[in-house]
């Protein structure tokens, strides 16, 4: 309990240590100021603003070394913050005993002396503020290397090895922060596959080949509200596109750090999945892996529910769309088609059942990327529905029900590896007849 | 998203509406612009309403955008078996229990827990086992009594979950509690508060429908607030179809009349009832014109559900005997997946009779007579019509019963009463894992040794499946935002697949 109370006044160092840098630069600016006739009576305020500095940076000390305790960090710049911290802390106590002194005229200090000193404070916080901030945010943080967007972290279209230019920059842009080489929350690093195996408090935080025991593939997937998510504190999560290729690299791909695009099958998912990934870098570059984007064309929503379609966001994180047309609607699909592509990464689950429809009526389906179920019962199709279908890489589920399909055609449909259900009752398909 | 966005409010535009209304900036130019042309395209238009890009009060933005994720299930179909199901001769195998036959339960297992007036005074509360086998099922290997043969045909498609409980010891506060979060009337149906965050999929048919038994001991009665809007908007609450041959009544024209000035008459009377809105503001008024408005688009859109001529015999068969009955479980679970397919967002079927104090076993083998074939008819068919994917189906009561006789046991009789602190239901279809079993009881079913699911809990997985997060769902009334769940309600994710 009191450790717990205590943890969390460590955690607030970072808000309170604020305070004391305020005041010291606020010193700085006084000394100096005050050198110009104006506001000379400025410097009668210094000793004041210097004790308050004082005393917060002693509090910050205190709390910062509460949160040393948690031995989230990296030792060897956690040991120069704090001496750096500690030192400054006690030359601002010293300059207030000299002005303090110097006020009552016990000692005599030269005005030029006590602006040095104070200079010499304003060093010392860039410093201790620097240990302090690779602390938080990694030592590279500043580096002049990264201007803006870092390019370290960018996946190239060219990524070929899977580890070092496709995953490893997930990692560094989402997770670094706080598993990073400087600062290690729950005692786990990211940095190198090694420590990835290591892992931290709650074990390794990847087993080769096994995803349940894999500890960040666990936590990755957890639902946003669930306490072990990860990232946690409402930092930007990982894309569903990242999650998949973290999936993917440590279940299938046993974690490989020499796994090359170039020499896996043309089939493997993880292709597509880094497709996705770059895709989406390339026409958002700020909102990496937003696919598909999230605004959607409402004019057209619009003129497919006045045509009588029933149209439903039931994503709006991604915008995604069902679109139903109802039974014996009597609208040819023609007549929708083209409010339908400007849709087409928005549809997810579409329904045309019932519709008198043929293959002939369905070409847009094929423009449908996004979809994953497609209800096409009680249509008089046939075979050549495959076609439209067997490249849709999203499509989970497809309902032939009482259509006119054959096994047949049913095969060339099981050439699509995304599908998991195909419904074929009452067809000529039909394993109960 | 913001209420500024367009794509905000393009799902409910019911919802919408009715914050706009709260909203004082729309309350003042409501006069000229407000609801009554939209209402005028709905019924001019049939469903092609168009919505207005229009802005949303605080409030509604509070709520979020609906549904807040990804939905797992498009409808529900609740089978509420009313009066409280036995565990011990369904889905809770207590093998033990045998050997404890007659004699007194041990404090041990009670450790002093209170138990209803009905049977706290017993001078001995005998351990009763059931006196019905079990065999184990499907590739799940899942134990289900001998009464339940159809289900058990099926047990691979259900999740059973035997840890729920609840805090509730009799009938009414118990069945309130499950449907609208709250043991004390007055508070929306589940199905309300699903059909108010997510509007309709088909805006000829109510989006809550709600089917009663009329072949089951009516032992327990049954209140249309179960299925009632508390203090939602009226057009939220659940439409009760008529157990029997006319669901709905009063469909067809009376004698002498040909209907086809019926649509300016309705007009006529909106136009009255717009000015009644515009002086007095009561939005009941608006959900009169609305239901009006539902009434008119059913007497086209029901008949085609209800009329189940054109169902093979092998549906029929499928369902069992009764089925061809209309308003006994089985008919009515044929016309659930009418109306599912349909798709209509909640229908919630009720069968009472399974409060057996007494003369369990004969009891209980009639009401599984009842209800078993239909109810595994119903998953079966909902799933080679593909429509099991993303339905969800729920089976439960309102609480279990006591591993106790009340009453005399004697070699053939016993009776069981009430008992909330455990009891089974089972979830099947969309987004729930299949073939599996959750939570454990002790030998003696009494207390939960393993993954309690309170009734707010399951309230909470429900609104999840439908892609609704149940702390965001809330809805102001009398000064205070209520929501389904109160201010408990945790989503069980280790029974999501």
């Amino acid at each position: 309990m009191v450790e717990n109370i205590l943890t969390s006044l460590g955690r607030l160092h970072p808000v309170i240590v604020h305070l004391p840098i305020g005041f010291l630069v606020l010193v700085a600016i006084l000394d100096v100021a005050s050198y110009k006739k104006r506001y000379t009576q400025l410097g009668n305020a210094t000793p004041f603003v210097l004790l308050l500095g004082f005393i917060a940076a002693v509090v910050s000390c205190v709390f910062g070394f509460l949160l040393s305790r948690t031995g989230d960090y990296d030792e060897t710049i956690l040991v120069r913050h704090q001496v750096w911290g500690i030192l400054l802390t006690a030359v601002a106590g010293g300059l207030y005993l000299i002005r303090a002194a110097a006020i009552q005229r016990n000692l005599n200090v030269s005005r030029s002396v006590r602006t040095a000193l104070s200079l010499v404070i304003l060093v010392m916080v860039v410093f201790t503020g620097h240990f302090g901030g690779s602390l938080t945010h990694g030592s590279d943080y500043l580096s002049f290397k990264s201007t803006g967007v870092n390019t370290a972290n960018q996946i190239s279209p060219n990524a070929d090895r899977i580890y070092a230019d496709i995953v490893q920059p997930i990692l560094q842009r989402k997770c670094s922060q706080c598993h990073g080489q400087a600062k290690r929350k729950g005692g786990l690093s990211l940095e190198s596959l090694e420590a990835m195996l290591k892992g931290g408090k709650h074990g390794p935080a990847i087993v080769p080949g096994d995803i349940k025991h894999s500890e960040m593939i666990r936590r990755i997937f957890l639902d946003p509200s669930d306490e072990d998510f990860m990232p946690s504190d409402g930092k930007t999560p990982l894309t569903a596109v990242e999650t998949e290729i973290l999936r993917w690299w440590v279940g299938e791909g046993s974690a490989g750090e020499s796994l090359r695009l170039s020499s896996l099958p043309d089939t493997v998912i993880i292709r597509s999945l880094v497709d996705q990934l770059i895709e989406g870098e390339r026409s958002q570059p700020k909102l990496t892996g937003l696919v598909p984007p999230a605004r959607v064309d409402t004019a057209a929503i619009e003129r497919l529910r006045n045509k009588g379609l029933v149209v439903r966001i039931v994503n709006y994180q991604r915008m995604q769309l069902d679109v139903t047309l109802p039974p014996r609607s009597g609208i040819r699909v023609s007549e929708i088609s083209d409010d339908l592509r400007p849709l087409s990464k928005h549809v997810v689950w579409i329904n045309l059942s019932d519709n008198g429809l043929t293959e002939d009526d369905l070409d847009v389906l094929a423009e449908l990327t996004h979809v994953e179920r497609v209800r096409l019962e009680k249509n008089p199709i046939s075979d050549g529905i495959v076609e439209h279908l067997r490249n849709l890489e999203f499509l989970e589920s497809v309902n032939l029900n009482e259509t006119e399909v054959t096994c047949a055609g049913v095969e060339g449909l099981r050439k699509n590896p995304a599908i998991k259900r195909i419904y074929l009752w009452k067809t000529l398909c039909d394993k109960n007849n | 998203m913001t209420h500024h966005d367009p794509e905000f409010c393009l799902n409910t535009p019911d919802f919408a509406d009715l914050h706009r209304r709260i909203d004082r900036r729309h309350f003042l130019v409501k006069t000229s612009l407000g609801l009554g042309a939209l209402a005028t395209s709905v019924l001019l238009q049939g469903c092609k309403r168009t919505t207005p890009a229009a802005a949303l009060s605080a409030t509604a933005e509070s709520i979020g955008a609906l549904p807040h994720f990804l939905p797992k299930a498009k409808r529900i179909v609740y089978l509420f078996m009313s009066g409280g199901p036995s565990q011990f001769e369904t889905f809770d195998y207590k093998p033990n229990l045998v050997k404890m036959a007659g004699q007194d339960l041990p404090d041990s297992v009670r450790k002093g827990q209170r138990l209803t007036g009905m049977s706290a005074s017993q001078a001995i509360l005998p351990v009763a086992p059931s006196l019905f086998k079990f065999n184990q099922h499907g590739k799940s290997r899942t134990w289900v009594s001998e009464l339940l043969p159809y289900t058990a045909g099926v047990v691979d498609d259900l999740c059973i979950v035997k840890s729920l409980y609840t805090e509730a010891i009799n009938h009414d506060p118990a069945i309130t509690f499950f449907q609208t979060g709250s043991q004390l009337p007055g508070r929306p149906s589940i199905g309300s508060w699903v059909t108010y965050g997510l509007g309709s999929d088909n805006e000829n048919l109510p989006a809550f429908i709600v089917l009663v038994s009329k072949n089951a001991a009516k032992d327990q009665p049954l209140y249309a607030r179960l299925w009632g809007n508390g203090f939602l908007p009226s057009r939220y609450q659940g439409v009760q179809f008529r157990s029997g041959s006319d669901p709905v009544l009063f469909l067809n024209n009376p004698d002498g009349y040909d209907g086809h000035d019926r649509k300016q008459m309705l007009g006529y009377l909106k136009k009255l009832n717009q000015f009644q809105m515009e002086a007095y503001q009561d939005p009941e008024i608006e959900d009169r014109i609305a239901q009006y408005e539902m009434a008119y688009r059913m007497q086209t859109s029901v008949p085609g559900v209800i009329d189940v001529s054109d169902e093979p015999d092998e549906v029929f068969d499928l369902y069992g005997p009764g089925s061809r009955d209309p308003g006994t479980f089985a008919a009515n679970c044929i016309l659930a997946r009418r109306l599912l397919e349909r798709d209509v967002k909640f229908v919630q079927l009720y069968h009472q009779g399974w409060d057996q104090h007494d003369s369990l076993p004969s009891a209980i083998t009639r009401q599984c007579k009842e209800t078993d074939q239909a109810t595994a008819a119903l998953i079966k068919d909902l799933k080679r019509r593909g429509l099991l994917e993303d339905t969800l189906v729920v089976w439960g009561g309102e609480f279990g019963r006591t591993v106790y006789s009340q009453g005399r046991l004697t070699p053939t009789n016993y009776g069981r009463d009430h008992h909330p602190r455990c009891f089974t239901m089972w979830m099947a279809g969309a987004g729930v894992k299949a073939g599996f079993s959750y939570g454990q009881t002790d030998d003696f079913s009494y207390n939960i040794v393993e993954n309690p699911v309170h009734v707010h809990d399951f309230q909470a997985t429900l609104m999840h499946l439908m892609g609704v997060d149940h702390e965001r769902l809330s809805y102001k009334f009398q000064g205070r935002r209520f929501r389904l769940t109160d201010v408990h309600g945790k989503v069980v994710h280790d029974i999501l697949a």
